[in-house]
């Protein structure tokens, strides 16, 4: 082998481990591709590598960080020209008639949950920590729900991007539901009308992101019950638990 | 997507991410958000930088799906190999290059595919045999990948750093690759040559 080649060989890690600058790089690349003895050495000291970014002790990222990547993949995707695909839900995509709210007074219901909870303002707010897709303009809402009776203490939220027809639904400290119950979220109307859209438990730590891609046209409030598991119901058999307007 | 989550294939979940369901994107963060956090956590030292990366580098998995080749590698050792990549130039303080992730042929074997639970421990004992096979290494070499690897150090700067030639960073770099090839080969968790 000539002193070229093994000077190039010598380099093979470097490129491996991307050190290499990229004048360097280049220069390995073209040699790599038409040696099949340094392609092959590559290949094996590339195996070695790949074990390398398991060594480090396991650590969970923030919650929120699950959200941020959704919103961001669903921004990349409402910046390109792809079709909106068909509505579906995070967990069961449902094909029922729309129900009207029961039990209690139905009618107004989002201006009452308003006042009695006093969700936040709308805020037309960028999504931090997009990275590059900062610079793609989106219409971002932002909503506080906000729970009542045992989940008064679970915080949850909504971010909805018009634009893409994505909205984010995050809960925050949400305790497991009784044996046999599952949560469920509800999209509901202007005249109470409430279909359901997901059944969900929440994860450890007590957090759950839900993506939703439904069209959110007239829909005023998204509220969460818990219902019957595995399945949930077809319309709320309680007063929502946690709600917020969306519009 | 109909399959339950821990059911899903690489290539049904590539093919997926590629047709831009959001519900793919959500089963790939729900499947290896931790691997990657935890591996920019460790190169970067910085919960909030960790956490951009790892975001950056799921989106560009996203927006290249549909470029991935399951006959070349897992998408797992893809998704990770973004993330280092990422932490790397963030740590440099370099724009991403325009490095093909997808090139490298690289394979760790999991043993015991298949559901989650499963998955937990297969990867578990990964870790701990990845973390063996690195402290059976002599000082010297771990020093190289740990300089290289992790903290995104030229070969040049680490020869500086430890006051050795370059010719003694490459080939000590060698010797420690290709005994952390062989000490995995020899636990059944990567395919002999």
């Amino acid at each position: 082998m000539t002193t070229e080649h093994n000077e190039l060989e010598s380099g093979i890690e470097a490129y491996l481990l991307g050190s290499a600058d990229a004048e360097e790089y280049e220069r390995l690349r073209t040699h790599i591709e038409g040696c099949s003895r340094c392609r092959a050495l590559a290949a094996r000291l590339s195996r070695g590598l790949a074990a390398l970014p398991l060594a480090p002790e396991p650590v969970e990222p923030t919650a929120g960080l699950h959200g941020r990547v959704l919103a961001a993949a669903a921004a990349a995707r409402a910046g390109g020209d792809q079709q909106r695909s068909r509505p579906r839900f995070q967990m069961q995509e449902r094909r029922r008639p729309r129900r009207v709210w029961l039990p209690g007074a139905r009618a107004a219901l989002g201006a009452a949950a308003a006042l009695l909870f006093g969700f936040g303002a709308i805020a037309g707010v960028g999504l931090a920590r997009l990275g590059p897709f900062r610079q793609q303009p989106q219409t971002v809402e932002r909503y506080q729900l906000a729970g009542s009776g045992q989940l008064a203490g679970v915080q949850a939220s909504a971010v909805r991007l018009r634009d893409g027809g994505i909205t984010l639904v995050e809960f925050r400290g949400l305790p497991e539901p009784p044996p046999g119950r599952v949560y469920e979220l509800w999209l509901v109307r202007a005249d109470g009308g409430a279909e359901p859209a997901a059944v969900f438990t929440p994860e450890s730590g007590g957090t759950r992101a839900l993506v939703l891609t439904a069209d959110l046209s007239g829909v005023t409030t998204l509220a969460v019950t818990v219902e019957a598991g595995p399945n949930g119901a077809s319309s709320p058999t309680q007063e929502p638990l946690i709600k917020g307007q969306i519009a | 997507m109909r399959a339950r989550r821990s059911e899903l294939s690489d290539p049904e979940l590539v093919s997926a991410l590629a047709a831009g369901d959001l519900d793919a994107m959500d089963f790939l963060y729900r499947r290896y958000s931790t691997l990657a956090y935890s591996l920019a956590l460790r190169i970067l030292g910085d919960p909030g930088r960790a956490e951009d990366v790892v975001q950056d580098a799921f989106v560009r998995v996203w927006t290249r799906a549909a470029s991935f080749d399951a006959s070349r590698g897992s998408l797992r050792t893809w998704v990770l190999t973004v993330v280092r990549n990422r932490a790397v130039d963030y740590l440099r303080g370099t724009p991403a290059r325009q490095r093909d992730e997808l090139e490298l042929r690289v394979e760790v074997r999991a043993m015991g595919a298949g559901s989650d639970p499963w998955r937990e421990v297969s990867e578990s004992l990964e870790r701990s045999a990845v973390r063996e096979a690195l402290g059976s290494l002599p000082s010297e070499q771990r020093q190289m990948i740990e300089l290289a690897y992790y903290g995104g150090y030229t070969q040049t700067e680490i020869a500086q750093m430890a006051d050795v030639p370059l010719g003694t960073v490459k080939s000590r770099t060698r010797l420690a690759l290709e005994k952390l090839c062989s000490y995995l080969q020899g636990r059944g968790l990567i395919d002999d040559d």
